[in-house]
């Protein structure tokens, strides 16, 4: 496997096989990282697609050469994005976008879809009220499956620190979703 | 003995025993990982539309014009300001009868005749040496006729500068002080600048 950094200057001088990689490498995780952060799957799409083409078109300008740099400048846009996303609504009349996504199921099974929607409502609401740093420890364990020691570099913090935001993020979510009961409790 | 958040990193990455303090912690971890996940036909045509937006990139680079409307428009105020502000200084610097200009022009073998209006200047170092008709009647001086006018009409009864300095001939030692250094030949492009800007 071609290392990381061979990857990125090939990106960065805009070759199309090295921005493939790059993507497919990134997608799940930004992709989860801003599914947590937005009411429905469609806004998601709409915003992980901003945040990579942002990326094409910035990708030469950017000055990491290792993973977990280009990870933190890459989640950076993503932030910044979905902050951009919040700001534009906040502008916008009440939206029934939530409901719609309700509404207009791809699933043969509504009740199936439903039960689903409320499951990961459910998942949204508990992981935005975890701190940006737990949420980016958990995409970059969880999504991203980074050693502890990567995340640690891409946030910038030690890895007994990390550990302690991992335990602590889970511990989190497992004590918001218990609150909410029913279906949305933890059961192995 | 491990802490809790050893453990958990441990069950995480598939290693360690079963822990029942933990295992629950996994289990929501592995949930958060599959609810997450885009959706197939999303990524790939995602993925071409990433493919395609950096190939636009790569044409757009390769022509250098292309460059933010924002940095074209500075590098053209910048040249324009640039050549307008070399043009007033020299022009300034030309009206000036001290200033090396002049003095590079004065000196040229090869320069044209001087402009008239360059021997309105005051400075008795480039007034003929052999006074008019008109001074010697003392109407030159006299102030009768309108300033303008008058230089212009005596100017073209008295032998002009240009005329005097159209045969190259040295530079008498009343003009220019035998201190002075030999003057550098004419910058012809300098020259040929001040008469455009003028």
């Amino acid at each position: 496997m071609l290392p990381f950094a061979s990857l990125l200057d090939g990106a960065k001088s805009r070759d199309l096989e090295a921005i493939s990689l790059v993507y497919r490498q990134f997608l799940p995780g930004v992709f989860a990282y801003i599914f947590f952060r937005v009411p429905d799957r469609n806004t998601a799409e709409d915003l992980t697609s901003d945040v990579f083409v942002h990326m094409v078109e910035r990708i030469h300008k950017v000055k990491a050469t290792d993973e977990a740099t280009f990870a933190a400048w890459l989640f950076q846009i993503a932030r910044t994005t979905v902050a951009g996303y919040y700001r534009g609504r906040e502008r916008m009349p009440v939206s029934l976008q939530e409901d719609a996504d309700l509404m207009v199921s791809p699933s043969p099974d509504p009740a199936h879809y439903v039960e689903d929607c409320e499951d990961r409502s459910a998942l949204v609401q508990a992981i935005n009220m975890l701190t940006e740093e737990q949420r980016q420890v958990l995409i970059g364990r969880l999504l991203l499956e980074y050693d502890v020691g990567t995340v640690a570099r891409m946030i910038g913090k030690n890895v007994n620190a990390v550990r302690a935001l991992q335990f602590r993020a889970l511990q989190s979510l497992k004590r918001i979703l218990s609150k909410r009961g029913g279906r949305h409790e933890i059961t192995s | 003995m491990k802490s809790l958040h050893e453990r958990l990193d441990d069950r995480l990455e598939g290693g360690g025993d079963a822990d029942p303090e933990v295992d629950e912690l996994v289990i929501l971890a592995r949930r958060v990982q599959t609810t997450s996940q885009p959706d197939p036909i999303f990524a790939q045509r995602l993925e071409q539309k990433v493919r395609r937006h950096a190939l636009q990139q790569q044409v757009k680079k390769r022509s250098w014009w292309s460059m933010p409307p924002v940095w074209m428009r500075f590098l053209i105020a910048t040249v324009l300001c640039l050549f307008l502000t070399t043009g007033t200084i020299l022009a300034v610097a030309s009206l000036r009868p001290n200033s090396p200009v002049n003095i590079w022009e004065q000196h040229s073998p090869n320069v044209p005749p001087t402009p008239h209006w360059q021997t309105a200047s005051p400075t008795p170092s480039f007034q003929p040496p052999v006074p008019s008709e008109n001074s010697s009647d003392g109407k030159r001086s006299s102030g009768g006729q309108s300033s303008g006018a008058s230089t212009h009409g005596a100017r073209s009864e008295t032998p002009t500068l240009g005329t005097s300095t159209m045969g190259s001939p040295p530079p008498s030692p009343s003009v220019v002080p035998a201190s002075t250094p030999t003057p550098t030949p004419t910058p012809a492009p300098l020259v040929c600048l001040v008469k455009i800007c003028l």
